[in-house]
């Protein structure tokens, strides 16, 4: 009896030292030479928002090459790391603004060479020249594809005075009346203008404490927190909330399907903008093919498509005048360095900041506390 | 059988008790049905009519019937196999020492201390580190695990009461062990067995943890299910709910029926 | 001859839980100790992650409040599987095969489509309101019940009663009716018959109830994110953020290992004072 347990154990004890070294070398491999038509009869795992992908927008053009497109979208963006973290070979991935520096850091996706993708100088400036693609060595890791300004957004059948200011929500008679995503990013950001931060998200110690005791307010009025806008959206529809505060101007589209009225608007402490891009995980087995799919994804005609589907942004410039639909109430001017370029901010402070200020985990810890 | 502890109108109580709890048990059940016969696309009240296109929908959806058979072939298999395991280890601690029966006991029940999140991290770290790669095979290996403690616990508790007498008096008899098991042993546990096993089963069809880190591609239902959700409510979910329910509702009653036979 | 049939009878299971559980849960108990450089795990030992795991206030207020939720659904759990259980044993018993296959059936019929079932019974739009408002008990709808704690011990009851009756009803199969009608026989009430003979007979299969159901809600995150308000989250929702969003999984380890010994220090605790309680 007493063998068989030094035996276990030291079956053990050896497994551990191999994982504890093995865990370390997983880099990718130097690429080889550019393989033409490396989609042809390949197969494109994707992981990330089904609808982002090209499913509908690039289906004659996979057909014509034989490639199979299989997408999965595991519930949420944790789960995404968590997935490509532990290995699972997908070609290419979704990647968000608000989670892009972290998958970044993270090394679940590498860098992308934009000289290989032929139509990214149509990509407007605003977004191509954002610092929120790169990561910290300058090397950019995110390819956008849709973008959009944050707008709320509510039941105008429930809410006769939209409110102006995101102060407004801390009011008692807000309470249990909306809904918000489970991150500091757009609270920390708005309620720091509010208070006349200007250099939000960049905030200091004091201004954090300051906006965190607002944010603890805001989060005691909210009702609940949503998981993405598909589940706002059902709880607005369902008269559970009257506001969404992280929202998305498709969402009305969306709710018009099922005969329901919602409307959007913008706090008076402007709006901020937001990305999803394409990116290639660490564990990407057809690189080649991930170039080709990302170019064709940034072209003139698919992006006019994308966005009239989406009821987003489009990011190629040609495409502006194409896109058709609810899509076409963007105000491009933000995206392409005109009058309210400001307003695409980033809410969010970056990983490395100057001394002084508050970096992104400062401001998750807080929010953790204001949950606790 | 009527029996004679009982009066009137604690039976009536009783039956009063049965049937509020049933009915709380079913509450969510009836509402996932129901709505997956709303005749539009929204899940709240007021019910606008009834219409089978979520059906048509889901079965005619490559997609969702590859996901199914998925799930089927988790759940048999998980059953069978955390059945035979369970068994087998519930069957040695027959006449065992004290001392060995509590300590396989808490060692069978470890698992389920531990959070099916954690669990299914560590295991896909490990298909990874030894290159067994994400399958749907990956996830029945995990879900045998999360079963196992289950389905030892109604064998163990089975087992505890089980008349020894009646086996030592086999063996006197000269009964060879594996007579002795066909005869005795595996009629009186026979219920508890089939019990085991389709609870193993409903552990499987619902388990989701486990499932996304392991299954890679091979998506189950409920892999499906949350992924949907997540991009929009409509009653085709619903329909899924419900065609899953009617599948396995129709196993259960088999082993139902089963049960019922034997004892 | 038995000992070695018995060897062979634990052989398989052994090995299974072996390669399948202990070498998965040794890989990530190591990653507990691991330290994190840029979002990446290294093989850098501390106890920095349990230090925090113990001492941060933040967490603190996310394991208390588990505590208290799975202290809750287990005992409601446990206090209405028994006597489901016992009625279906010994004073329904015609219909017992039934009933025993409804509870079954129950089990299935996907756990996130239920959970959102939930929000279609409390919401303001839901059943419950438009009974009460029907009835006239209220005038407005309630919208107490969604977003709440309660929202989310009554989905987690709701989900665990089966788990809780099964094993008690398990246990029940086997003590005799006889020795239940011969306790009566001798005077005593139902319920003294209840509490001297099957409740003593059955306390493994309520502590399995009981632990079950403790263990369930201890991981819990789907339920309080999906039904539960901004102030609902469980330390699940900590874990389950520490493997992703907070990209930080050796502190997610710590966590959920931390989570385990408590759950098991307090079950442990229950069981002896149930122990004592029966004796």
């Amino acid at each position: 009896m007493k063998k068989r347990w030094l035996l276990a154990a030291a079956v053990s004890s050896a497994l551990l030292v191999l994982t504890a070294c093995g865990s370390s070398d997983d880099t990718s491999e130097s690429q080889g030479p550019v393989k033409e038509n490396a989609c042809e009869n390949a197969t494109i795992n994707f992981i990330g928002l089904e609808g982002e992908e090209g499913k509908v927008e690039l289906e004659d053009w996979r057909e014509e090459r034989g490639t199979k497109l299989v997408s999965s979208w595991p519930g949420d963006w944790a789960q995404l790391i968590a997935a490509i973290k532990v290995g699972q070979p997908f070609e290419l991935s979704t990647i968000p603004y608000h989670w892009a520096q972290r998958m970044i850091a993270a090394e679940v996706v590498q860098p992308i060479d934009t000289s290989r993708l032929t139509n990214w100088d149509k990509v407007a400036s605003g977004l191509a020249e954002s610092p929120s693609l790169r990561g910290e060595d300058g090397e950019i890791y995110g390819v956008p594809i849709a973008w959009g300004d944050a707008p709320y957004i509510y039941a105008p059948d429930r809410v006769s005075n939209p409110p102006k200011s995101i102060t407004d929500l801390l009011d008692p008679s807000w309470k249990g009346r909306f809904v918000l995503f489970d991150a500091p990013d757009s609270p920390f950001y708005l309620l720091a203008k509010a208070h006349g931060f200007d250099e939000s998200p960049l905030l200091t110690q004091e201004q954090l404490d300051v906006v965190v005791a607002d944010a603890a307010k805001l989060v005691d009025n909210a009702a609940a927190f949503q998981s993405n806008y598909q589940d706002a959206n059902d709880r607005l529809i369902n008269k559970d909330v009257d506001l969404a505060v992280g929202g998305w101007e498709a969402q009305v589209a969306w709710a018009e399907e099922k005969g329901v009225t919602l409307d959007f608007g913008f706090f008076d402490e402007g709006r901020h903008g937001w990305w999803d891009g394409l990116a290639i995980p660490s564990t990407s087995e057809n690189v080649d093919c991930a170039y080709e799919y990302i170019d064709q994804m940034i072209s003139t005609e698919v992006q006019a498509e994308l966005a009239t589907n989406l009821v987003s942004g489009a990011v190629n410039t040609d495409a502006f005048d194409l896109v058709e639909g609810d899509a076409q109430s963007y105000d491009y001017s933000v995206v392409t360095g005109g009058a309210n370029s400001d307003d695409f901010a980033s809410s969010t402070p970056p990983e490395e900041v100057a001394d002084g200020y508050m970096n992104y985990q400062d401001w998750l810890d807080a929010w953790q506390k204001i949950k606790s | 059988m009527r029996n004679p502890m009982a009066t009137r109108s604690t039976r009536a109580l009783a039956r009063a008790y049965l049937i509020a709890v049933l009915a709380f048990l079913f509450a969510p059940l009836v509402v996932v049905v129901l709505f997956s016969f709303h005749s539009v696309p929204r899940m709240s009240l007021p019910f606008e009519g009834f219409s089978l296109r979520w059906y048509d929908e889901v079965l005619h959806d490559p997609v969702v019937i590859d996901a199914m058979m998925r799930s089927a072939t988790a759940a048999v298999l998980t059953g069978l196999l955390s059945g035979i395991l369970g068994l087998s280890i519930a069957l040695a601690l027959v006449g065992a020492r004290q001392r060995v029966r509590a300590a396989t006991m808490v060692a069978a029940l470890i698992p389920l201390t531990f959070p099916s999140l954690l669990y299914a991290i560590g295991l896909a770290i490990c298909y990874h580190y030894f290159d067994v790669g994400y399958s749907l095979k990956a996830t029945i290996g995990g879900h045998v695990i999360i079963a196992l403690p289950f389905v030892f616990i109604v064998l163990s508790a089975s087992l505890d009461r089980f008349r020894f007498s009646l086996l030592e008096a086999a063996f006197d008899l000269g009964a060879s062990p594996w007579l002795a098991f066909r005869k005795i042993t595996l009629p009186l546990i026979l219920p508890a067995v089939i019990g085991a096993t389709v609870l193993a089963m409903a552990l499987s069809t619902d388990e989701f943890v486990v499932a996304f880190f392991t299954a890679g591609q091979e998506k189950t239902l409920p892999l499906l299910l949350y992924a949907r959700i997540n991009q929009g409510l409509d009653p085709s979910l619903n329909a899924i709910g419900t065609i899953l329910l009617v599948a396995t509702t129709g196993l259960a009653w088999l082993s139902a029926v089963r049960t019922a036979k034997e004892s | 001859m038995r000992p070695s049939v018995r060897t062979l009878q634990m052989a398989p299971a052994t090995l299974y839980y072996v390669a399948l559980f202990l070498i998965p849960l040794l890989m990530l108990a190591v990653y507990s100790f691991y330290s994190v450089e840029s979002f990446e795990p290294v093989p850098k030992l501390t106890l920095d992650n349990y230090v925090e795991a113990a001492t941060s206030d933040v967490f603190r207020g996310f394991y208390l409040r588990t505590l208290r939720v799975a202290l809750t659904v287990a005992l409601i759990v446990t206090l209405i599987s028994f006597p489901f259980a016992f009625v279906l044993n010994y004073v329904l018993p015609a219909r017992k095969h039934v009933v025993y296959f409804m509870v079954l059936v129950s089990l299935f019929g996907g756990y996130i489509v239920r959970v959102y079932a939930w929000r279609n019974i409390m919401g303001r739009e839901g059943v419950v309101n438009q009974t009460l408002l029907g009835l006239g008990v209220v005038d407005r709808p309630v919208t107490l019940f969604l977003n709440s704690e309660l929202a989310v011990i009554v989905a987690l009851v709701n989900y665990l009663i089966p788990f809780g009756i099964l094993p008690i009803y398990a246990a029940m199969q086997n003590v005799p009716v006889g020795q239940v009608e011969a306790a009566q026989d001798l005077g005593g009430s139902r319920w003294l018959a209840a509490r001297r003979v099957v409740l003593p007979l059955t306390s493994q299969g309520c502590v399995a109830a009981f632990a079950i159901s403790f263990i369930a809600t201890s991981a819990e995150w789907v339920t309080p994110q999906l039904l539960g308000g901004t102030g609902d989250q469980l330390i699940g929702n900590q874990i389950q953020h520490q493997f992703g969003g907070g990209l930080n999984w050796p502190l997610g380890a710590a966590l959920a290992l931390t989570m385990v010994v408590l759950v098991v220090a307090l079950l442990g605790l229950a069981y002896a004072v149930i122990r004592r309680w029966l004796r």
